[in-house]
């Protein structure tokens, strides 16, 4: 996946504009009161990107929604699409994505990840906080242990290999 | 003051410094990059290792411009780009250049930081290309009259390989013992073997054994981001050190040559340099090498037009800049259910040579060759399976990734690039440089012919991914739709011929006496997928030696 450029941005957001929001989720009462910071709704949703189990911990124990922040108040384009996807997401979620159950929103999460053009805001905004959170996930040494893989390529490397015959 | 005055550090300026110094000269090198430090700079010991490549330092980076490329055709639609996650990789309907598209590293020892290290010799019959086969040219010298330096760039790098190579002579020669072989392979051996090719150790820049008060490789996977043990035989810890020894050699980094003055007769009397604050330097000695690489060095010939050489610099016979060759690449990546960890290992340790040879490929001239490439293809650590090879996410994403960590085997192919009329160099009309100059131009394209042999490398390496028992390509990558050179030659192609080549096979400019040029720009073909390295090392010390007597 590149960077996010200006133009799809503008592709994106400019679609989800015109077009009416899938009914995807069945019938809830809106939260009008709701007002969820993006980084809270961030925080959910890494988590369900990338949750607990008993070999490595949630994204967010290991940092990676605050990760994934930083990189996009370094990159105008990233946090642009952040904050709107944050808000499509609550309005999709009758107002808060954070209070769903678990089952709806990753019924909310696999509509956006399958369904979605990956030109419009819904489809962009997933792949984009997939790819990121993912990739910073698993450059943490937990996350590495959870896989079987216990070091960095150096100092040690892998001096077993240079034992073998061919 | 100075005897010879260098332009660029890479293979080839690296080398030419070696040899002078050795010789007794004083040299003064003149690096446009930074220095790289080796222990502090690539930070591989990090856990976040694998979010960057090759690390960037203030000005290690050029800046090129890329003429619009060739429109992509549905009939080479199985050529195309794609990944199991993401489907077609380049977005639009034109060929593109992928990311900065040349793949290069300003700084002393060149793009050699970078590379993987291969540490190939050329078949001898790829530098006959046109008086065998008709196309490219000649190269003016012969594979015996450098073989002596392929000996003596090998023993100095400390090569590690086999001398049973077909279509070269390796007699004299000093290798260390080849390197064992990766899972990846391991794997590919059994493969490639099952259709009847045979898979060998590549001889590699990276030493199997403590050498030269270097440490043997730890197989670590990475030689891509910069080897911080120093055992890759990358131009620095090689050459450039050995000359530092000497005391001979005066290096001066950050400093961009923008132009070279002459007499208006018969020699370069200055060259004029800039550091990044703009202030500018002149030097002068009796000789001046040009090794900026194949981008860089006709940039500079052509910016240093002048009244006595209006078309550029050394362009009497109108060839510079022209007869550019880039990097012709496949690679196929699929995941084996085999009991393996590709991740350790050295990055291209096994290699095939049976289509190397000009006439090898079926029905198309220039040949090519296959090896592993997992390293090359970034796939050795966890970040890039999670982004281009493991589908979905949740509780399913992460035991699929703990299932299939580690497997990712890519297999790839470089081919010979045939030069054409739509494949130079220029000067950019419009896009200049920090000092007011213009860049350089790529204009790239791939004729037919080039894209038939792509085809033939991408359905070999998917025939050896599926014969080695994959079932599936979950990626493959190529330059049909992207252009993405690490090896790039042929901007001031050397020949006997003054009108019709730039150089003499010592890299002696035709027309300026005192003008050499030691890097890939010289190369008259590319040969048939071999990594330039070494040859340009070897050209480079025989220009070295050619200038043992000329400098007293
Ligand atoms: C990722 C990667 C993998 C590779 N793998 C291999 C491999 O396995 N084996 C192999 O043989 N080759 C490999 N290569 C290619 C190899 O690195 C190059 O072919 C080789 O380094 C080219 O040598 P050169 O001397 O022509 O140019 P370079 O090594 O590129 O050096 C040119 C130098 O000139 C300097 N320069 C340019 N312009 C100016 C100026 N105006 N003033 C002052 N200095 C200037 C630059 O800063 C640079 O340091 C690889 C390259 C890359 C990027
Ligand atoms: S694999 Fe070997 S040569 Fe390559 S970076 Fe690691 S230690 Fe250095």
């Amino acid at each position: 996946m590149k960077p996010l450029s200006r133009r799809q941005l503008l592709v994106a957001t400019v679609y989800s504009a015109i077009l009416p929001a899938p009914q995807i989720l069945s019938a809830g009462t809106i939260n009008k009161q709701a007002s969820n910071h993006p980084q809270e709704i961030l925080t959910a949703m890494v988590d369900m990107i990338l949750p607990a189990d008993q070999h490595s911990p949630a994204a967010s124990q290991l940092g990676v929604n605050k990760a994934l922040w930083q990189l996009a108040e370094r990159n105008l384009n990233l946090k642009k699409l952040l904050i709107k996807g944050c808000r499509w997401l609550d309005k999709e979620s009758f107002g808060n994505f954070i209070t769903l159950p678990d089952n709806q929103k990753i019924e909310l999460l696999r509509w956006m990840d399958e369904r979605a053009s990956p030109k419009r805001l819904p489809g962009l905004f997933f792949r984009q906080v997939r790819y990121h959170s993912v990739g910073l996930y698993y450059a943490t040494e937990q996350a590495q242990k959870g896989l079987g893989l216990h070091q960095s390529p150096q100092p040690m490397g892998y001096p077993e290999i240079g034992l073998r015959d061919n | 003051m100075y005897d010879v005055i260098i332009v660029g550090s890479g293979a080839g300026g690296s080398a030419a410094a070696y040899g002078l110094t050795q010789a007794g000269h004083k040299v003064l090198l003149l690096e446009a990059g930074p220095r790289f430090n080796p222990a502090t700079d690539y930070p591989l010991t990090n856990s976040d290792w694998e979010l960057s490549l090759f690390p960037e330092k203030k000005g290690s980076q050029g800046k090129y411009t890329f003429a619009p490329m060739q429109k992509l055709e549905a009939r080479w639609q199985h050529l195309r780009s794609k990944n199991s996650l993401n489907g077609y990789l380049s977005p639009g309907d034109s060929r593109i250049p992928s990311g900065i598209g040349y793949h290069h590293v300003r700084g002393i020892g060149g793009s050699t930081l970078h590379f993987t290290g291969e540490s190939h010799r050329l078949h001898q019959q790829s530098m006959k290309m046109h008086s065998l086969f008709g196309v490219a040219a000649d190269w003016p010298l012969t594979y015996h009259n450098l073989m002596p330096y392929y000996n003596q760039a090998e023993k100095l790098i400390g090569v590690a390989g086999i001398t049973n190579i077909s279509g070269r002579d390796y007699n004299g020669s000093s290798l260390l013992p080849p390197h064992p072989f990766s899972d990846t392979s391991r794997i590919l051996q059994r493969g490639a073997e099952k259709l009847g090719m045979h898979w060998q150790a590549n001889n590699r820049a990276a030493l199997s054994q403590a050498y030269d008060g270097r440490p043997a490789c730890n197989y670590c996977h990475n030689c891509n981001r910069g080897c911080p043990r120093g055992d890759k035989g990358s131009a620095d810890v090689t050459f450039i050190r050995q000359a530092e020894l000497t005391g001979k050699l005066q290096i001066k980094t950050r400093l961009s040559v923008l132009k070279l003055e002459n007499d208006g007769n018969s020699k370069i009397s200055g060259v004029l340099c800039a550091d990044s604050s703009g202030q500018r330097f002149s030097f002068s000695a009796p000789i001046v090498i040009l090794a900026c690489g194949a981008l860089e060095t006709p940039r500079l010939l052509l910016n240093s037009a002048d009244a006595n050489s209006l078309e550029g610099l050394a362009n009497e016979s109108g060839q510079v800049g022209k007869n550019f060759m880039e990097t012709l690449s496949w690679t196929s990546t699929g995941l084996s259910n085999d009991s393996v960890q590709t991740f350790k290992g050295l990055p291209a340790d096994g290699i095939c040579w049976d289509f190397n040879a000009p006439d090898s490929v079926p029905h198309i001239i220039g040949g090519c060759r296959f090896s592993s490439t997992t390293a090359e293809a970034d796939l050795s650590g966890p970040v890039n399976y999670a982004r281009r090879l493991v589908k979905g996410w949740g509780a399913e994403f992460k035991d699929t990734m703990r299932q299939q960590f580690g497997h990712a085997i890519t297999v790839g192919a470089i081919g010979e690039s045939l030069p054409n009329d739509r494949s130079f160099i220029a000067l950019d009309a419009t896009a200049k440089d920090e000092h007011g100059l213009p860049l350089a131009r790529i204009n790239s394209y791939l004729p037919e012919t080039e894209l038939r042999r792509l085809e033939f490398m991408a359905k070999r390496c998917n025939s050896i991914l599926h014969a080695a028992g994959m079932t599936e390509v979950i990626e493959s990558y190529g330059s049909y739709d992207f252009f993405s050179s690490t090896h790039v030659f042929g901007t001031c192609r050397m020949g006997n011929d003054s009108n019709t080549s730039v150089t003499n096979s010592y890299g002696q400019s035709h027309r300026w006496n005192n003008l050499y040029i030691c890097d890939a720009s010289i190369f008259p073909s590319s040969g048939g997928g071999e990594s330039p390295s070494l040859t340009i090392e070897a050209l480079a010390l025989r220009m070295a030696n050619s200038l043992k007597h000329l400098v007293e």
